[in-house]
C-alpha cells in the first residue's frame, strides 16, 4: 500500500484501504454529450462588477431560469479569516442578482458545512449572513435539512444509497459555486468534491467521514451521479487555494471565473487552469469516463482560452503527478 | 426571567411540531437532538416544563435502546446520548436507560484493522498524525471513526446514566472515551472536531467543540491539562463568537468552577441585539446557561 493511501486512510478515521485505486466496476450508461461548453471569464477582483460577469458567463447557456427555483451551493467548508477557504460572499451575492434579473422565482443559497457545526459562526465570520440579509435571501443549512433516500445508480464505493437534503433534490436548477482549489486528499476541489456539502451531517456527521471511509474520489462520483437535475457550475476562481488545501493552503489570485453545465467540464477546465492534468485525478478520470467530459478535445472553451490564464499552483504535498 | 430568556422560550414554539418533537430550524421535521436539548432546557425552567418532550423522546427509543435521529431516518444515531441525558433528567424510570446505556456501551467507530496499525508504525505516519488510532470513542455514524462531539456526549451521557442505569462496560467505555478525548487535544489545549493535525500541520480549535470536551471531562485527574483547556476556550470566545459558542462556553467554564458570568452577560446582549438564534440546539443550550441548567449538565463525580 503507498504511503499516502495509508496516510488518507488513517486521517479519515482508520479504516484503511478504502480508497485504493479504482473499484472494478461496470460503467453506467454514457451521459457524455459529444461536445462541452466552458466559459472562462477573467476578473480581476471581487470588487468588479460581479453580477455584469456572470450574466454575460451565463448568456453561453440560457438556463431556463424563469419562474423556476434556484438553489446556490457555495463552499463554507468552515472559515479561517487568514486563508481563502470560501466562495467569496461577494460572488454569491452576483449569482443570486443574477439568477432574479434572468426571472428565477426565488434564488437560495444552501451549504452544509463539513467540518463546523456552528453555522450561525460560519455565516457571521465569513461576511455571507450580511449579504443573504441585505438581499433577503434564503438560507437553508443542508445539514439539518428535511432528507430522502437516495440509491446511488453508479458503485464507485459500497455505500449503495445515501440521504440527501429536499432542497436540493427538489431544486428546479442546483449550482455548484466552489472554491478554485487544491485538496490533499482528492487533489484538486471543485464543483463536483463540493457536493460533499450537501450530505447531511445530521445523519452523517461532522466531518462527512463516511464518505472519506468509502472512499473519496469514488464518494465524488457515485453522489455526482445521483443528481439527476439541471445543472451548473460557477467556480470561484478570483482567488483560489494552492498547496495544502482546502484549508491550509495559501491564497492565490488566479482572476478568473469558471462557467459550464458540465460539471466535469468545467473541473478539467478549472483544473488545466491551476497547471493540473485532469486525467491524473481519480475522480475526474472516472468521471470522464461516463459522466461528463474531461478530454480537452471534447470541450469547447468559451470567452477566454484558458491557456492564456493558466497559472502553476503549487501542488499538495505528494500531488506531484498532477503537474499537466 | 430576564427579557433574553423570554425571547428564547417564546422562540421554542416556531420550532414545535404537531407530534410535540422540536425541530432544528423552524419548519423542519423533529428530531432526537432538537427534542432532547428542548426536555432539558423547559426542564432547566420548570420542574415539568419538559415533559412533553420527554414523552415524545420515549415513544421514539429502539427496542435496542438507540433513538433514530428523525422518523424518516429509522438507524440508530448518535443523537442517541441526548434523548438518554434528557430523559434521565427529566424523570424516566431505570429501563429505558439501562436500554440507552447499553446502546451507548456497544456502539464503536471503525478503527483501523491489524494490518493497516502495522503498516502505520512501519512508515511513521502513527507519529506524524500524532493521535492514537486505536483509542475507541463514538462515532456519528456506524460507519465512520469517533470524532470529538459525539464522543463527549456518549462520554456525558453514560456519566450521567451510570448512576441510575449501570451496565457492564460502562466504565471502561468512559476511561477510553476521556482518553480519546486527550489524544486528540489540539496544541494549546482547544479541539476541534477531532483532528490535531493533517500532514503534520497543526489544526485550530473551535470553541463549541471545546466546550463539549470540556463538558464531557469534568472531574478528569488532569488538572493542569484542564485549567489549559479552559483557557484555551477563554480565548477562544473573540468578538466574533456565535450564541451557541458562548452559551456551551458559559456551561462549560461554569461546571469547571471557571467565571462564566461575563460570558452568560455576552450571551444576554447577543440575544438582545440579534434576536434568538435560528438553530433550536443553540436556543436550547442558551437557555440552559442562562436558566440555571448547568446542573442539569454536570457529570457525578
Amino acid at each position: 500500500m503507498q504511503r499516502r493511501t495509508f496516510l488518507k486512510a488513517a486521517l479519515a478515521g482508520g479504516a484503511a484501504l478504502a480508497a485504493c485505486g479504482r473499484p472494478r466496476v461496470e460503467l453506467p450508461p454514457d451521459r457524455r454529450a459529444t461536445r462541452s461548453r466552458v466559459a472562462v471569464l477573467p476578473a480581476a477582483s471581487y470588487d468588479a462588477d460581479l453580477t455584469d460577469l456572470l450574466l454575460r458567463g451565463l448568456a453561453f447557456f440560457a438556463p431556463e431560469v424563469r419562474g423556476r427555483r434556484v438553489v446556490l451551493k457555495p463552499n463554507y467548508v468552515e472559515f479561517d479569516p487568514r486563508g481563502a477557504i470560501n466562495t467569496h460572499p461577494r460572488l454569491v451575492e452576483a449569482a443570486v442578482l443574477a439568477f432574479l434579473r434572468l426571472g428565477a422565482v426565488e434564488v437560495v443559497v444552501a451549504e452544509g458545512a463539513g467540518h463546523r457545526r456552528d453555522t450561525e459562526y460560519l455565516l457571521g465570520a465569513s461576511g455571507l449572513d450580511a449579504v443573504l440579509r441585505e438581499r433577503r435571501v434564503r438560507f437553508v443549512d443542508l445539514n439539518l435539512d428535511r432528507v430522502a433516500e437516495v440509491v446511488l445508480p453508479t458503485r464507485f464505493t459500497s455505500l449503495g444509497r445515501l440521504w440527501l437534503p429536499r432542497t436540493v433534490l427538489d431544486a428546479d436548477l442546483f449550482v455548484s459555486m466552489p472554491k478554485l482549489k487544491m485538496h490533499h486528499w482528492a487533489g484538486v476541489t471543485l464543483s463536483m468534491k463540493n457536493l460533499f456539502g450537501i450530505v447531511p451531517g445530521a445523519i452523517y456527521g461532522w466531518p462527512k467521514n463516511v464518505l472519506h471511509q468509502a472512499g473519496i474520489p469514488g464518494s465524488i462520483v457515485d453522489i455526482n451521479a445521483a443528481l439527476e437535475l439541471p445543472r451548473l457550475a460557477i467556480v470561484d476562481g478570483i482567488v483560489g487555494m494552492e498547496g495544502n488545501g482546502p484549508i491550509q493552503g495559501e491564497a492565490r489570485a488566479a482572476g478568473v471565473v469558471v462557467i459550464g453545465d458540465d460539471l466535469p467540464a468545467v473541473d478539467a477546465t478549472a483544473a488545466r487552469l491551476m497547471g493540473v492534468a485532469p486525467e491524473r485525478v481519480d475522480h475526474l478520470r472516472w468521471a470522464g469516463g461516463f459522466l461528463g467530459n474531461v478530454a480537452e478535445e471534447r470541450i469547447v472553451q468559451l470567452a477566454e482560452s484558458p491557456a492564456r490564464l493558466r497559472q502553476e499552483f503549487a501542488l499538495p504535498p505528494g500531488f506531484a503527478k498532477l503537474r499537466g | 426571567m430576564s427579557d433574553a430568556v423570554a425571547k428564547l422560550a417564546q422562540s421554542l414554539e416556531a420550532r414545535r411540531t404537531p407530534d410535540g418533537g422540536f425541530a432544528a430550524v423552524p419548519g423542519g421535521s423533529p428530531d432526537s437532538e432538537s427534542t432532547a436539548l428542548v426536555a432539558l432546557a423547559r426542564h432547566a425552567l420548570a420542574a415539568d416544563a419538559g415533559r412533553e418532550a420527554a414523552h415524545w423522546l420515549a415513544a421514539r427509543q429502539r427496542a435496542d435502546g438507540a433513538w433514530p435521529f428523525t422518523d424518516a431516518v429509522p438507524e440508530p444515531s448518535w443523537a442517541s446520548a441526548w434523548a438518554a441525558l434528557a430523559l434521565a433528567r427529566t424523570g424516566a424510570g431505570a429501563e429505558p436507560l439501562v436500554r440507552a446505556a447499553g446502546w451507548l456501551v456497544a456502539r464503536e467507530g471503525r478503527r483501523p484493522g491489524l494490518v493497516a496499525r502495522a503498516l502505520g508504525r512501519l512508515t511513521h505516519q502513527d507519529e506524524r498524525l500524532e493521535q492514537d488510532l486505536t483509542l475507541e470513542g463514538w462515532p456519528w455514524h456506524e460507519a465512520a471513526a469517533s470524532w470529538v462531539e459525539p464522543t463527549a456526549s456518549a462520554l456525558l451521557a453514560l456519566r450521567v446514566l451510570a448512576e441510575r442505569a449501570p451496565v457492564v462496560g460502562a466504565r471502561e467505555r468512559i476511561q477510553e472515551g476521556e482518553r480519546l478525548l486527550w489524544d486528540r487535544v489540539c496544541v494549546n489545549g482547544g479541539w476541534n472536531y477531532g483532528n490535531r493535525r493533517v500532514l503534520g500541520e497543526a489544526l485550530e480549535p473551535f470553541p463549541d467543540t471545546t466546550a463539549f470536551a470540556l463538558l464531557a471531562l469534568q472531574g478528569s485527574a488532569r488538572r493542569a491539562a484542564l485549567a489549559e483547556s479552559c483557557a484555551a476556550l477563554e480565548a477562544l470566545l473573540d468578538e466574533k463568537a456565535s450564541s451557541l459558542a458562548l452559551a456551551l462556553g458559559a456551561l462549560a467554564l461554569e461546571l469547571h468552577a471557571r467565571g462564566a458570568e461575563p460570558l452568560r452577560a455576552r450571551l444576554e446582549e447577543h440575544i438582545e441585539r440579534a434576536g434568538p438564534p435560528r438553530e433550536t440546539r443553540s436556543v436550547a443550550f442558551a437557555l440552559l446557561a442562562l436558566g440555571g441548567g448547568a446542573e442539569l449538565l454536570r457529570a457525578p463525580s
